[in-house]
């Protein structure tokens, strides 16, 4: 049960190296200050979408039209947004016996096949997931709220995926540096 | 090759990958044996997603307990149980229990019961002369103490991926959790009396003191038990409540959490909601190729051979997870392990529901076990002492819950009396 979530306030987000702020870093910060921005709009519209509901229902016997499938769509994006986060902070829930009892020595190698393998696994689900988005496209189908495409709200898990995928990409390059360095 | 492939992404698993990461290799492993596209994990995750009702209650109930943690609704709880309760001998401790149990209801034993409460009880321990080594192993278990009782994280995902009445789970919850606070409270009396610990006195201005500081806080447990089972709102709509109300009185009344740092605390919760969530759709789409594969039915098969009574299989399942929970956090336990045993359980007669309390007993107890244990490390890291320190003070305290979690396995009345006896559905 290695978990790292609890510490998350403490430790500081993991990745920042001492010097200059290489062009992907740049990226990846510019990207987390969107994703928190969103994060912060979609969990707020659906809190507020639910109470609209609550009123609507008791008051005037009726609701938002698609309002629950809706809310159903914002856990997608509060889901992947926060994992893309998740994975910045290296907070991910992870079994993680090893790093309590290898040498020192071996543990940014290690680190660095972790990284590689979650790179492969997680750009096979960016594959998988565009395919999928993809299917639905065509498929043309409407959320009852507002008549969204579905493909619209769907988007999320190929993107969450890409932005998972490049944030272990870029942790890769930090612990082959480290490893580099010495 | 499969065989090598299935060994490679256990070492991986071991060796710190992500849980999401592991768990998405071996469906899309599946998969690819299969012949089938692995788009097909997406359209699992996605239907999931888009058609679980309860689904939307998890990161609301998370943000509205971060909102709780991020004030100081610690310093009032404790401060509340104390008046009620630090008159009894092992009060201070009996208070640890209660405070920690309410704080991880809320919170859903994601360590951040220790982070908040350890530090003001910790000292407050020592300070009333309690062994140090009882009060590290006290705090500590107590990380997840509360996770049987409602709106917990845990308890919810149970009734998620078990798809029973999360009604029924709650109420389930509720009596083995009490059970599980007074077997450690009866301990907590006998240690008190042995080191003459100190008590304080009971006196009735305390007590309305403390009451009417954290009566605001008080009455939340109070809005959701009247939420779910007053019948006028969804679980869902009481979590939104809460997160009003919450809101309300901690950024109005308590003045506690400036309005500014609101968006912090949303996206500090929901960070931990998305590790979780991301787990649950690479979990749905292993589990829907198991079941395909009708992996359960083939494990009973083998074990209908060897296991014929419920007893043993009871034995057996607990043995099964408490190894489990010394491997696995309690939510990739919950959503890769559930689907599992849950069939293979229900051909041995036991209630789905029942099985759910079992479970999270099982896994509460894995939080403080050897080598992996969540809440060894975050006390360590809190209260400054070796994780070996920690192996050693906990274990008065696990045997304790060996015992509650026996009871309250072959008792299945504890856990389903209360449904029967209200008539809940």
């Amino acid at each position: 049960m290695g978990n790292r979530q609890a510490e998350n306030g403490l430790q500081t987000s993991g990745q920042e190296l001492p010097g200059n702020k290489g062009t992907i870093e740049a990226i990846l910060d510019l990207i987390s200050g969107l994703e928190k921005g969103l994060l912060v709009l979609c969990l707020g519209f659906m809190v507020v979408l639910v109470l609209v509901q609550i009123g609507m229902r008791n008051f005037y016997d009726s609701g938002v039209a698609g309002g629950d499938s809706m809310v159903k769509h914002m856990v997608l994006w509060v889901g992947f947004i926060g994992a893309g986060l998740a994975t910045r902070e290296r907070s991910h829930i992870r079994i993680d016996v090893a790093s309590k009892v290898l040498p020192k020595e071996i543990k940014p190698y290690v680190q660095v096949l972790v990284d590689v393998f979650s790179i492969i696994i997680s750009a096979m689900l960016v594959y998988a997931a565009y395919d999928f988005v993809a299917v639905e496209h065509q498929g043309r189908s409407t959320l009852p709220f507002m008549d969204i495409p579905v493909w619209i709200m769907q988007v999320i898990i190929p993107i969450g995926f890409v932005v998972i995928t490049l944030r272990f990409a870029f942790q890769a390059v930090v612990n082959l540096k480290k490893i580099m360095k010495r | 090759m499969t065989a090598i492939i299935i060994i490679f992404i256990t070492l991986m698993a071991f060796l710190g990958a992500p849980v999401f990461i592991v768990i998405s290799s071996f469906a899309i492993l599946g998969f690819v044996v299969a012949d089938i596209p692995i788009a097909a994990i997406i359209v699992d995750i996605y239907n999931k997603f888009s058609n679980t009702p309860l689904l939307y209650t998890i990161p609301l109930f998370t943000f509205a307990g971060y909102i709780l943690a991020e004030s100081k609704t610690s310093v009032r709880v404790v401060n509340f149980s104390k008046a009620i309760l630090g008159w009894l001998p092992g009060g201070l401790a009996i208070v640890s229990l209660a405070a920690c149990a309410f704080f991880t209801a809320f919170t859903g034993a994601s360590g951040v019961t220790i982070i908040a409460l350890g530090g003001l009880l910790f000292p407050a321990l020592i300070k009333e002369k309690y062994p140090e080594r009882f009060s590290l192993g006290l705090l500590t278990s107590s990380g997840s103490l509360g996770l049987l009782f409602p709106p917990s994280l845990p308890i919810i995902l149970y009734g998620v991926v078990s798809e029973s009445s999360i009604n029924k789970v709650f109420a389930a919850g509720m009596v083995p959790g009490i059970l599980l606070i007074m077997l450690l409270s009866i301990y907590s009396i006998f240690t008190a009396q042995r080191s003459k610990s100190a008590k304080s006195e009971f006196t009735w201005g305390d007590l309305i003191r403390a009451t009417n500081d954290a009566k605001w806080e008080l009455f939340i447990p109070v809005l959701i038990g009247v939420g779910i089972y007053g019948g006028f709102v969804t679980l869902g709509e009481i979590a939104s409540i809460t997160i009003a109300y919450a809101l309300f009185i901690e950024v109005v009344i308590y003045r506690d959490l400036p309005l500014s740092q609101v968006p912090k605390v949303m996206v500090k919760s929901m960070v931990l909601v998305g590790g979780i969530l991301i787990i649950l759709g690479s979990a749905y789409g292993l589990t829907n190729y198991m079941i395909d594969a009708e992996v359960p039915m083939k494990i009973l098969d083998v074990m209908q051979d060897y296991i014929s009574s419920k007893f043993v299989f009871l034995m057996i399942l607990n043995i099964f997870l408490l190894i489990v929970g010394c491997i696995l956090d309690i939510y990739s336990a919950i959503l890769v392990v559930v689907p599992l045993i849950l069939p293979i359980s229900e051909s041995y007669g036991i209630d789905p529901v029942h099985l759910g309390i079992i479970f999270l007993t099982n896994l509460e107890i894995g939080y403080s076990t050897p080598p992996v244990g969540m809440n060894l490390f975050i006390g360590s890291f809190r209260f400054n002492r070796s994780v070996v320190t920690l192996y050693r003070s906990t274990i008065p305290f696990l045997i304790i819950l060996f015992i509650g979690l026996m009871i309250i396995t072959y008792v299945p009345e504890l856990s389903l009396g209360l449904i029967d006896r209200l008539g809940i559905r």
